[in-house]
């Protein structure tokens, strides 16, 4: 597999999209919680790094739990100037896509279809007054 | 919403995460409302700023969900009143309107790129 390239771009992703993460309410102390990517399970602990609370994180900055790695005997991890050592982008499941994000998943689909999300989103919004018709619409009852 | 409790003995914690932006908030034995987060009464989580989008008074009701307290009634919700749709939502309708499935996507996704790398700069061009 190709290493990955354009690392502006993944940092960038992980920073504005994937990666939710807020530090420290309490005083003297400091509270992070990490949320998988792929189940959108979330952990948190004082003082954590994301592999005190069951959680990898690869080096694109994809946070995953660690049970969404199959083998753990095979994975590749790497040293990252930043975060010490990390999963390498060949072992993470989001990189190699056995696991695809909805939020990509909607990204390919709109540009498939030469729209936008906010576009989509709007449409939504002219055609139902609220969350109960859509999910009615969804569920094919109309 | 996603929940996960309890990483320490003898205390319990929580992780609040907001539907719409994604922010999570942690604390002890913590009530989603001393985080900054309120609930609607169909239990949708969400930080108390986004109510600033419901042109109207915000109105409360007794709600007898595990958080327990006053839950924000639906008319006021943000998820609920549709002012902000997350993208799963998004993906579902999509989906449903031009009658494609799911699986059939992640087939093509899989078949056309070799990893996300990929996906990404396709999206760009």
């Amino acid at each position: 597999m190709e290493r990955l390239a354009d690392w502006d771009s993944w940092k960038k992703l992980g920073e504005t999209v994937n990666m939710k993460i807020r530090n420290g309410f309490v005083s003297n102390s400091s509270s992070s919680s990490f949320i998988c990517e792929i189940c959108g399970d979330a952990r948190s602990g004082w003082d954590a790094s994301p592999s005190d609370v069951d959680m990898e994180m690869c080096e694109h900055y994809h946070y995953f739990c660690s049970e969404h790695i199959n083998d753990r005997d095979d994975i590749i991890r790497v040293d990252s100037p930043e975060f010490g050592e990390c999963v390498s982008a060949e072992s993470c499941p989001i990189c190699n896509l056995l696991d695809i994000r909805e939020s990509d998943l909607l990204e390919y689909c709109l540009k498939k279809l030469g729209t936008t999300e906010s576009k989509t989103k709007a449409e939504i919004k002219e055609k139902f007054s609220n969350m109960q018709e859509l999910r009615t619409y969804l569920k094919g009852k109309r | 919403m996603k929940i996960r409790n309890g990483f320490v003995s003898n205390s319990s914690s929580s992780s609040f995460i907001c539907e719409i932006c994604g922010d999570s908030v942690v604390g002890y034995d913590s009530h989603p409302t001393d985080l900054g987060m309120e609930f609607c009464e169909n239990g949708h989580l969400f930080c108390k700023g986004h109510l600033g989008k419901i042109e109207k008074e915000i109105t409360y009701k007794e709600d007898d969900c595990w958080y327990g307290g006053e839950a924000v009634t639906e008319d006021c919700c943000p998820v609920c009143t549709l002012k902000d749709i997350d993208d799963s939502l998004a993906l579902h309708y999509y989906l449903y309107k031009n009658k494609i499935k799911k699986q059939s996507i992640l087939d093509e996704m899989r078949s056309k790129f070799k990893n996300l790398g990929e996906i990404i700069e396709y999206l760009k061009e």
